[in-house]
């Protein structure tokens, strides 16, 4: 700017006042100018786009130059507004277009992304955050890396950015509000040099037209399937088969109601089914109740419907026709069953084909029975007449064979008794061969227990002899204590006597002392020690006294208790002669067992002896016994023989009488139930 | 003097009376202190007696008695004592004391008087002689003796410490004045003097008479 160019102070000639006055002048002048240009500099500076240098101040060039400066100033000024103006125009444009785009992403209804060249997310407009469920707030700080894409196909963003080209492609996106199934359109935007500044992705939701798309062909697969199921089933239907396959398929949300459906067919198919069953079973019933010969036996139509019902009454129907002759033949047949010959079948029935035959077969049964009857009636009086004759003859045979089998049998039951009595005997001699050698057996044991008691009572007898020894010592020993403690007590008495004395002694030694005593007491202090001394010897006396009082006690003691130690010993002297005495009447009693134990073993050895010879005699008594035992025993079996002959005999003819008797008895059976017959 | 000395003694004993009797006390020349009694201790029955030591010549066992004809109860009855004829009183019987004893008369003793006391030789019947005992004053109750001044035989009781059984007891002890005693008896024992005087002149003249 010209404003800033200085003006220094030029040297200016003095050669007349007024030029140095107009000096001065100009001086001043160019001085304010700098001033003024220098404020207006700072305003200008400071921004202030009025700020003009005033005029008034200056003439001349000075306001010349003010005046130029002022409008070179104004012309900028205006033209500044203007370039302004005209840019504010453009800028508004700009943010108008700006606002345009703007909403015309965010208001856009498909999901759109607007992401840097890395791939941040710059903007997510309203329909992508509704989809994403990702919040408004940190969508910008994703990057489209980190979404979680399940699957993808077709072109893609980082193809779109390299080749700077739009492309389209398809991802399935994992994202907060679920799975997306995505048409992505990737955009580059360029600059007018064609470098990529970022890129806009538009995405077309297909999730629910792919879900639908799903749930069509699911519905389609699941139908043919079942499909298929039934038609198998209606083929087994029409050959008779009711195993049916009844699965339906495992149906999801979007078959569930064509299930509900084919579930309907399957039960109206069971209901089918069991209709056809109940009418097998009835008639199955039927047919099984006509091979047992059950004709009464109907099935109950009620239980059956429509077109079924009419056949079930239809066969009922069929069954009731064929009852009738068949019970009138069993009405026949339980008269000839009952012998009755006589009827016939009723001719008022009307029957037909078969049945007529059936008729004349069974009346041609009753005919033909009626004859054969009548002639077996006459063959069966003859019979009967001659079986009676041959019974009559029999009968004489039997009786005299009778009497011969019971002589022979009485003989051979005498011979028995006599062999039974024989027994007997010979048992009662074995008994008592075992009681006498039983006798001896006890005898030999009472032999050996009288030699034992024998020794024992000798063996008593020895220690009783030894006792009584001993009782004699201590007898002896008896007397010794006796004169021992007699001894003892004179001795005692001995020591009494000097215990005495002592006493006697000790005593005149008191009464010395006292004398003493009181001797020394009269010659006053003379006599103090010889007092002291006195007293001492009363003392001893004294002592002495109590000591021999002591002794005497003792052997007072000691004699009272030696006393008892004799009496003691007299005492056992005494008993021991008490007991000498008692044993000497036990040795007695012991020579006396002894002699009584030898006389038994005496008596015992005779019997001993006796029973033996009674064993040989019972030896010989068995042995004869036996002998006519076998004699007997040989008579009994000839007899038993001779009698079994005779009783032979008896039972043939027996025999013979009985086979007649039931000739007889057949006869009369035969013609009693002949006579049953009507002929 | 000796009747003087036994009647202050039985009325009150004082320090004084000790010095008047200074010939029997040894401790005589010391004023002040009282001096001990010394006695005779001695059994009548159950009970113990005591008569003053310097009453007491000598003590004896007992020997056969001579008894004497128209004599009071108390008088036992004569002994010769080495040559000297004596009298012998029984105590029992002079002090009324009921109910003898069963021990035997062999078994007792007999005191034999001092001869200055007695107009004859004399000697006392005691159940048995205990010992020679030295009392203090202090021991000697002498307020019995005192309430009854006619009975003046008694002199005192003295109480004598004894242990029995590891237990302090006091045995009580009746002494008595035996010249009061013999005084009281005097009569019989006058009698007995003349007596006795008698048969020794009788003796006598017998002896010269032979």
């Amino acid at each position: 700017m010209a404003t800033k160019a200085s003006i220094t102070n030029q040297k200016v000639p003095q050669e007349n006042a007024s030029l140095k006055k107009q000096c001065n002048e100009l001086k001043q002048d160019q001085n304010l100018l700098l001033d003024e240009i220098t404020r207006f500099h700072g305003l200008v500076n400071e921004g202030d786009t009025t700020a003009t240098i005033p005029i008034k101040q200056f003439t001349g060039v000075s306001k010349k130059m003010v005046d130029l400066i002022n409008g070179t100033i104004e012309t900028y000024r205006t033209t500044t507004i203007n370039q302004k103006e005209k840019i504010k125009k453009l800028a508004d444009e700009a943010e108008k277009q700006k606002q345009f785009a703007y909403t015309m992403v965010m208001q856009n209804p498909q999901p759109q992304l607007i992401v840097s060249r890395e791939m941040q997310i710059k903007l997510a407009n309203e329909a992508f955050i509704k989809m994403s469920g990702i919040p408004a707030g940190s969508v910008t700080s994703m990057n489209l890396k980190s979404f979680k894409v399940l699957e993808k196909s077709g072109h893609n963003v980082r193809e779109a950015m390299e080749k700077k080209k739009g492309v389209s492609g398809f991802v399935t996106v994992e994202f907060p509000s679920g799975i997306r199934y995505l048409e992505q359109h990737s955009i580059p935007m360029l600059d007018k040099d064609g470098n990529l500044v970022s890129l806009m992705t538009v995405y077309n939701d297909l999730t629910e037209k792919r879900r639908i798309e799903i749930a069509e062909k699911e519905l389609t697969e699941f139908t043919s399937t079942y499909q298929a199921t039934l038609g198998r089933n209606l083929s087994l239907l029409s050959n008779g088969d009711m195993n049916f396959d009844l699965t339906i398929p495992e149906a999801n949300e979007n078959t569930r109601k064509a299930a509900e459906e084919f579930r309907l067919i399957n039960t109206s198919l069971t209901t089918v089914r069991n209709n056809l069953l109940a009418l097998i079973k009835d008639t199955e019933m039927l047919t099984q109740a006509s091979v047992e010969g059950k004709l009464a036996t109907r099935a109950d139509p009620s239980k059956h419907q429509g077109e079924y019902r009419k056949i079930v009454e239809g066969i009922n129907v069929t069954l009731d026709k064929m009852i009738e002759p068949v019970e009138e033949a069993i009405k026949v047949a339980n008269e000839y069953a009952h012998t009755n010959f006589a009827v016939r079948f009723d001719e008022k029935l009307s029957l037909a084909g078969d049945f007529i035959r059936f008729k004349e077969s069974l009346n041609n049964i009753g005919i033909r029975v009626a004859d054969a009857v009548t002639l077996v009636n006459k063959q069966v009086l003859d019979l009967a007449a001659a079986a009676e004759e041959a019974n009559a003859s029999i009968e004489e045979v039997a009786s005299g064979s009778n009497q011969v089998a019971q002589s022979s049998s009485s003989v051979s039951a005498n011979s028995e008794k006599g062999g039974v009595a024989m027994h007997q005997v010979l048992r009662a001699m074995d008994d008592l061969s075992a009681t006498v050698s039983s006798v001896a057996t006890k005898t030999e044991a009472i032999s050996h227990l009288t030699r034992e008691a024998n020794n024992m009572s000798k063996k008593g007898s020895e220690l009783a002899k030894r006792t009584e020894q001993g009782m004699e010592g201590i007898t002896r020993n008896a007397t010794d204590v006796d004169a021992i403690v007699k001894d003892i007590k004179s001795q005692m008495d001995q020591i009494g006597k000097i215990v005495n004395v002592i006493t006697d002694l000790a005593n005149q030694t008191n009464l010395l002392a006292l004398n003493a005593a009181i001797e020394a007491a009269r010659a006053g202090d003379a006599g103090r020690g010889f007092a002291v001394v006195a007293t001492e010897v009363k003392s001893l006396a004294q002592e002495s006294r109590e000591s021999a009082e002591n002794i005497a006690e003792m052997i007072g003691n000691l004699q009272k208790k030696s006393q008892a130690a004799a009496d003691a010993a007299a005492e056992a002297g005494r008993t021991v002669k008490e007991g000498g005495s008692a044993l000497a009447e036990t040795l007695q009693v012991f020579n006396r067992i002894v002699s009584s134990v030898d006389e038994i073993n005496q008596n015992i050895e005779m019997v001993a002896a006796s029973t033996e010879e009674q064993a040989a005699s019972v030896e010989e008594i068995t042995a004869s016994v036996n002998e006519v035992n076998a004699l007997i025993q040989n008579t009994s079996k000839e007899a038993v023989d001779s009698a079994a002959a005779s009783e032979e005999t008896s039972a043939a003819i027996d025999q013979i009488g009985k086979i007649i008797e039931n000739v007889n008895t057949i006869v009369d059976r035969v013609s009693k139930e002949m006579a049953k017959f009507r002929t | 003097m000796q009747d003087n000395q036994v009647a202050e003694r039985s009325i009150a004993p004082l320090p004084r009376n000790a010095a008047k009797g200074g010939n029997r006390n040894p401790a005589g020349s010391q004023q002040e202190v009282v001096p001990p009694v010394q006695v005779v201790e001695f059994l009548l029955g159950k009970e113990h007696f005591a008569v003053d030591l310097f009453d007491v010549k000598e003590v004896v066992e007992y020997t056969r008695i001579t008894r004497l004809p128209n004599t009071p109860s108390y008088i036992k009855g004569i002994i010769d004592l080495r040559g000297e004829i004596t009298t012998i009183i029984d105590l029992k019987e002079a002090l009324a004391i009921a109910g003898a004893d069963v021990k035997s008369e062999e078994d007792s003793r007999i005191i034999v008087l001092d001869d200055q006391i007695t107009l004859s030789k004399t000697g006392i019947m005691v159940d048995d002689v205990l010992s020679v005992s030295t009392f203090q004053r202090s021991q000697v109750d002498s307020s019995l003796a005192a309430l009854h001044k006619e009975n003046t035989q008694i002199i005192g009781i003295i109480k004598k410490k004894i242990r029995i059984k590891d237990r302090d007891s006091t045995e009580l002890i009746i002494w008595i004045d035996v010249k009061q005693l013999l005084k009281a008896l005097e009569q019989g024992m006058k009698d007995i003097s003349l007596t006795l005087d008698k048969i020794k002149s009788e003796v006598a003249s017998g002896e010269q008479d032979s």
